[in-house]
């Protein structure tokens, strides 16, 4: 599930954590598929957590992009953030630091979250305007406010974050604050109503696409 | 805020000030380039091969043996072999030194005329992009002369220079009597 949390109206008091913790209570839908079986329809309670920081930069010419596949592997462009256990989800949230870039999202690779309805609306970084399409700008998610956040379990198809250096400097520097909330979640076969209330949905990406 | 002083470094081997921090950029906040070294002028009427008169100085006797003393205004050197407190003795200077002559006197012969030129360089190596592999790059930033006998003092030049990786100060040739100081500060936002 890929989540932008809007910049909050009002503060709460006490303040509500910003991450999964111990104890919390987590439903992914029915909408995952097959592949994913291990988490698909199912409720789990998180017995566990730990938090992992990591910053990574990225200095690109201009006009160019990069993309940066959360994805596992040796690949020149995976930075291998995903789970290999199936009792693992991990809640990773990005900021970045201000710049002349702007961030792309897609999952699975070449498959834009933002797309409108109408043919052609997708965003494309080589169009003049389309490249601002459904375009997050650093100060979406600061690096010391992170917004952006990706919930990834085993298997998960390849998130890409795909960096553009917006004409206008010679070459720009893009840093990626990380922050991995490794979670150890326990399957719970009967949740209560008041568990089920509780629970925070994790939806298949596909569901933003109707 | 951090800074570092050093003498012109020289020709390809850039002084680094600062190596990249990978979690943001770096801002150059000042640079100061002092010029002057030991320096005055030979104030004798008569000029002289061998030695070179500064009424105004006040060396300690004999500390300057074994430097080079280098008479500015007719571009020749040599090598220092007595001094009193106010003379510097010498084999022999081509050219004499002569009165209201500009002497400097250095631990040696600088390879170059006494103007500085100095460039604060930006170096990075890029990542591999959608459109480039990955490239070492050096990014001139700023490039300024301080001239002989003189100073430069530099703040407002700088604020909006940022360096993406190490912050790199060349100079046009190496001389340890310019010295050169840069304060920086990492960007947090």
């Amino acid at each position: 599930m890929i989540e932008l949390r809007p910049e909050p109206l009002a503060e709460v008091r006490p303040p509500v954590p910003k991450y999964l913790q111990e104890g919390y209570f987590v439903r992914f839908t029915d909408k995952w598929p097959s592949t994913m079986g291990h988490v698909a329809g199912k409720f789990f309670q998180i017995d566990k957590t730990n938090q992992v920081p990591y910053v990574r930069r990225y200095i690109l010419p201009t006009a160019d992009f990069r993309d940066v596949d959360l994805s596992n592997g040796q690949g020149a462009f995976q930075e291998s953030l995903y789970p290999i256990n199936n009792s693992s989800l991990f809640e990773i949230s990005f900021g970045w630091k201000l710049g002349n870039y702007v961030i792309h999202t897609y999952v699975p690779a070449e498959r834009h979250v933002s797309s409108l309805e109408f043919a052609g609306m997708t965003p494309l970084v080589t169009d003049v305007n389309r490249r601002f399409l459904g375009a997050r700008k650093p100060d979406d998610s600061p690096y010391d406010d992170h917004r952006f956040f990706v919930y990834v379990v085993k298997d998960l198809e390849p998130v890409i974050l795909r960096h553009y250096v917006l004409p206008g400097v010679a070459f720009e520097k893009a840093v990626m604050g990380i922050f991995v909330n490794k979670c150890h979640i326990v399957e719970i076969r009967n949740p209560s109503d008041e568990q089920l209330r509780k629970a925070k949905v994790l939806e298949y990406h596909e569901s933003i696409r109707w | 805020m951090p800074a570092l002083r050093f003498s012109a470094p020289a020709i390809g081997t850039p002084q680094t000030i600062a190596t990249e921090r990978r979690d943001c950029k770096i801002k150059p906040t000042f640079i100061m380039a002092d010029n002057t070294g030991v320096r005055g002028t030979h104030t004798a009427v008569a000029a002289s091969a061998t030695i070179m008169t500064d009424e105004n100085a006040n060396f300690v006797v004999n500390e300057l043996v074994g430097f080079t003393i280098n008479d500015v205004t007719t571009g020749n050197a040599a090598v220092v072999t007595a001094n009193t407190v106010n003379t510097v003795t010498v084999a022999a200077i081509v050219g004499n030194f002569n009165q209201n002559d500009v002497y400097s006197i250095t631990r040696a012969a600088p390879a170059a005329p006494d103007d500085r030129t100095i460039t604060l360089r930006d170096s990075f190596t890029t990542d591999v992009s959608d459109g480039a592999v990955a490239a070492a790059q050096l990014i001139d930033k700023l490039t300024f002369t301080v001239v002989i006998t003189g100073c430069a003092s530099l703040r407002d030049e700088l604020k909006d220079i940022e360096i993406l990786g190490d912050l790199q100060c060349f100079v046009d040739s190496g001389d340890p009597n310019c010295i050169i100081t840069v304060g920086y500060e990492f960007i947090q936002n």
